[in-house]
């Protein structure tokens, strides 16, 4: 029941924060850019919901399209991941031997990077730009997902029903399809849900630095940067976009855990004893 | 001994409470090894984890329990702890699940009887390899120090029973003590766990779902159905004239090594209905009647109680 | 007599342990053959390595005359002990029964589903629960399940792995009957992998006993349950509980099973035999034939 609600609550500010990202364009009270000397830091009014900055734009529109960069980088970069890391943990469990040490050994190097330092050189190198950080988040992110699928396929591959599914003849390409990957899907998409708050704090690492989406592309991560010098004095100003950070991970952190739940739930029958024989 | 009076054992699931033990009451006495049978879903198990105070955290337990003519409060978890491991002693189908993985095993039971009994450390290592020794877990100083996962199945169910009869207890609990293991070893703990009875004159729960094995063991019998006592009987008193169909029926489900039983076997079982008697859905003899009233259990002779509105005759059994 | 199965002389190993430790057996065209055995003793690698699942290491299997070591064969399938686990847990009752026909790309869609209910319906369970996925069935009826998906593609030989040792007594016997019946309807020729006496004595006309790798007596069932030879299979008889509370006995067992990373020299059996002598505890003893199609492994045969 519990694991419902956590499941619930977590799609329903999902589906929320996603609506408002999409519809920034409509909901938006003012435009994000426009700059304005009189009104500079001004508090939260009825005109400026959540006040406005040190160059007088509308907190409030700025943070609806900051929305829009940090739930695709997150959802994007974690959907990257995601078939990278399948693919090669699939690869690895499934033919083993050279192969799975090859893949392994560079997940291995892969994951002990820093991303950020790895952020900061290729940053250096190149224009910072969105599909770079969502490419950063990815490449240093599927390690991660590659080994929880190559374990669950290694423990899946001992099991009774895929022998099973041998003796009546299936080969490896039915194996993988039909009886591998539904049932491993389970944990790596928890993991995945997780990944996406990661990639979202990782943004916003990112973009204070300012190494991630560049102004005047409004993001949370660059207004929480754009609000440091101000913390003391216009509290609004750091609060609305941190508050949006805060909100985005707790709601796929939720999520994440009543999938799990969930996932556990269904697959253990609980208490089996108490049906009867 | 032990006196249980109207347990009942319940699950709440959508404000609906399913008992998996409805009204059981029975007794023990010092001395005697009660059997109870009975198959999955038949509460068994959950009657005797209610008498240790062992229920899952959601269940709902009601009914009185006496121990030594002292009443237990089932609200009291404390009440339990002093009687766990000092006045009632169990032994699981697991042995895994009660032996510590990361102590010796000469190590559990010794600290078990250093913590029970207040004796010194360096005293109840002694006794400990002393009971060893008794239980046939030897060299008992070499397998002492062992860890359970280098054990066999055998000798972990041996040392389990060994840390729960340490304190001597006067009530043992035993619940599938054998199921898990091989037949020449199932026979090995069988005689030890019927020794220990006979020797320190305490009372056995022996539960199982293997009539072989109470036909072996117990001195009285309770057959359990879906969460109700459908017979209560001595044991060859039973096994020679079962009053109770479903008893009836197990016996006759039973694989024999003298002949062949598969002929006599009901191809289909039919599904159970919710009132009337329990078993009236898989019943041979099941009447109209029984599908409407829910038989109580009612002394036939003496030692003797069934609960079916028509219990077999010796005619009927044979 | 044509044998349908013949096994010489397989080793199976896992790494230093010999879990089958040369076995040969043969089985006719309408036996059904128990497997018996206490944990460890190589009762279920034996059945998996003539499944086809594991390759012995040494020594040869041979069906209808062919040698298929390691091979799968679509006539021989197994059904395993636990139903829960040789289910995949993501697949409805259909898609399960189905799985055989849809490899072997023998039927149209229409005709498979046919087939699939035919199938529930031979092996006794509701075609409502088509659509169920295993964990919403019962100890039986998964068990069931996994019968009509080995059933669907017609084999010759099933190897059934402790099939009702995980169930209760009046589900498992009501398994067994369907069993026999299935023997008789489709002449299928079963390998019963069991842990009790009991029930391979109701469903089996040979039984072979095993003890830490191999087989120590063979035998017609009867004969073998009426006049065990071998120490093993009479410890083992002993040991069963007889559901009799007026026929008590008091046996007295000696030892553990052999350690198989250091087995016993000579008969493996010895250190718990109550007969040993320094014969037996040398030379392994050779698999004689007391009578007509009952052999044993045992010194002590020979000279009595």
């Amino acid at each position: 029941m519990r694991s419902n609600i956590s499941l619930f609550t977590g799609l329903i500010l999902i589906a929320f924060l996603v609506t408002l990202a999409i519809l920034a364009p409509v909901i938006a009270t003012h435009d994000p850019a426009t700059t304005s000397a009189e009104k500079w830091l001004q508090p939260p009014s009825s005109e400026h919901f959540f006040g406005t900055d040190r160059l007088g734009r509308d907190i409030f529109s700025r943070v609806l399209y900051g929305a829009r960069v940090s739930l695709s980088v997150g959802m994007l970069s974690t959907f990257v991941s995601l078939g990278i890391g399948t693919l090669l943990g699939l690869l690895a469990s499934y033919y083993g031997g050279l192969v799975d040490v090859i893949i392994m050994r560079f997940a291995d190097v892969v994951l002990v990077f820093p991303s950020m330092l790895l952020a900061i050189t290729l940053v250096s190198i190149f224009e910072p730009a969105l599909w770079l950080v969502i490419l950063v988040i990815a490449g240093t992110g599927w390690p991660s997902i590659a080994r929880l699928v190559r374990s669950e396929v290694l423990r899946l591959r001992q099991s009774d029903f895929v022998a099973s599914a041998r003796l009546l003849g299936a080969k490896n390409r039915r194996v993988v399809w039909r009886h591998l990957l539904p049932n491993a899907i389970g944990p790596v998409l928890v993991a995945a849900t997780l990944c996406v708050p990661a990639a979202v704090m990782t943004e916003a690492s990112l973009s204070y630095l300012g190494l991630g989406v560049q102004p005047p592309t409004p993001t949370w991560g660059n207004m929480l940067r754009d609000a440091q010098l101000y913390l003391r004095f216009a509290w609004w100003y750091a609060f609305f976009p941190g508050f949006f950070v805060f909100i985005t991970v707790f709601a796929f952190h939720l999520t994440g855990e009543g999938l799990r739940q969930a996932l556990g739930l269904s697959q253990t029958a609980r208490r089996g004893w108490r049906a009867g024989s | 001994m032990l006196e249980v009076k109207n347990l009942q054992v319940g699950f709440e699931e959508a404000g609906k409470i399913t008992w998996a033990v409805k009204n059981s009451s029975f007794s023990v006495s010092a001395g005697e090894i009660l059997g109870i049978v009975g198959e999955s879903g038949s509460g068994k198990s959950m009657t005797a984890m209610a008498i240790m105070g062992l229920w899952p955290a959601d269940a709902i337990v009601r009914g009185q329990l006496y121990f030594q003519g002292r009443k237990i409060d089932f609200a009291q978890h404390k009440a339990w702890q002093e009687l766990r491991g000092v006045m009632m002693g169990m032994v699981f189908q697991d042995p895994t699940s009660t032996l510590n993985p990361l102590y010796p095993v000469g190590q559990t039971v010794a600290e078990a009887l250093c913590y029970h009994k207040k004796i010194p450390l360096e005293e109840a290592k002694r006794k400990a390899l002393k009971l060893f020794t008794s239980l046939g877990i030897l060299p008992a100083a070499t397998r002492a120090q062992q860890y359970p996962h280098q054990l066999s199945g055998g000798l972990k169910q041996r040392v389990a029973l060994a840390a729960a009869i340490c304190c001597k207890p006067s009530l043992l609990i035993a619940d599938e003590p054998t199921t898990a293991l091989d037949v020449t070893v199932q026979a090995q703990i069988l005689n030890l766990l019927t020794a220990y009875v006979r020797e320190e004159n305490s009372a056995l729960l022996l539960i199982s779902h293997d009539l072989g094995v109470i036909a072996q063991t117990a001195d009285r019998v309770l057959v359990m159905c879906r969460g109700v006592i459908v017979e209560e009987a001595p044991v060859i008193k039973l096994f020679k004239h079962p009053l109770h169909p479903y008893t009836q029926l197990l016996m006759n489900s039973l694989p024999r090594l003298d002949r062949n039983v598969l002929h006599n076997i009901e191809k289909n079982g039919t599904a159970a209905s919710s009132v009337g008697c329990v078993f009236a859905g898989r019943c041979q003899y099941c009447r109209e009647f029984c599908l409407l009233e829910e038989p109580a259990l009612k002394t036939i002779t003496e030692n003797r109680k069934v609960c079916c509105h028509f219990p077999l005759t010796k005619g009927r059994s044979s | 007599m044509g044998n349908l199965l013949e096994v010489k002389n397989i080793v199976y190993t896992y790494g230093r342990i010999a879990a089958v430790d040369g076995v040969s057996l043969a089985l006719g065209d309408s036996d059904s053959l128990g497997l018996v055995g206490e944990s460890g003793s190589g009762k279920s690698t034996l059945g998996r390595c003539i499944a086809g699942l594991l390759t012995p290491q040494r020594g040869r299997i041979l069906y209808q005359g062919k040698l298929i070591n390691g091979r799968l064969h679509k006539e021989i399938q197994l059904v395993f002990q636990d139903s829960f686990a040789a289910l995949n847990p993501r697949m409805k009752v259909e898609a399960l029964v189905e799985e055989g026909l849809i490899i072997h790309k023998t039927a149209d869609k229409e005709k498979r589903r046919r087939q699939v209910r035919e199938m529930l319906q031979t092996v006794g369970v509701d075609p409502a629960l088509l659509s169920r996925f295993p964990h919403q069935l019962s100890g039986g009826q998964r068990q069931r399940v996994a019968l009509a998906r080995t059933l669907i593609l017609n084999p010759r030989l099933i190897i059934l792995d402790e099939p009702v040792s995980s169930l209760d007594v009046t589900t498992g016997m009501r398994l067994l009957s369907l069993l026999q019946d299935l023997k008789v309807k489709h002449n299928l020729v079963y390998i019963f992998i069991s842990h009790d006496l009991a029930v391979v004595r109701q469903i089996c006309s040979r039984v072979a006993v095993m003890y830490a790798g191999k087989i120590v007596e063979i035998g017609d069932v009867e004969a073998v349950f009426a006049r065990p030879v071998h120490f093993y299979t009479k410890l083992l008889l002993d040991a069963h509980p007889i559901p009799d509370p007026e026929q008590r006995k008091k046996i007295n067992i000696r030892g553990e099973a052999a350690d198989l990373l250091s087995p016993p020299s000579g008969c493996r059996f010895h250190p718990r035999c109550p007969a040993a002598d320094q014969r037996c505890r040398r030379i392994p003893p050779p698999f004689v034939e007391v009578t007509d199609n009952h052999r044993v492994a045992c010194h002590k045969a020979i000279s009595s």
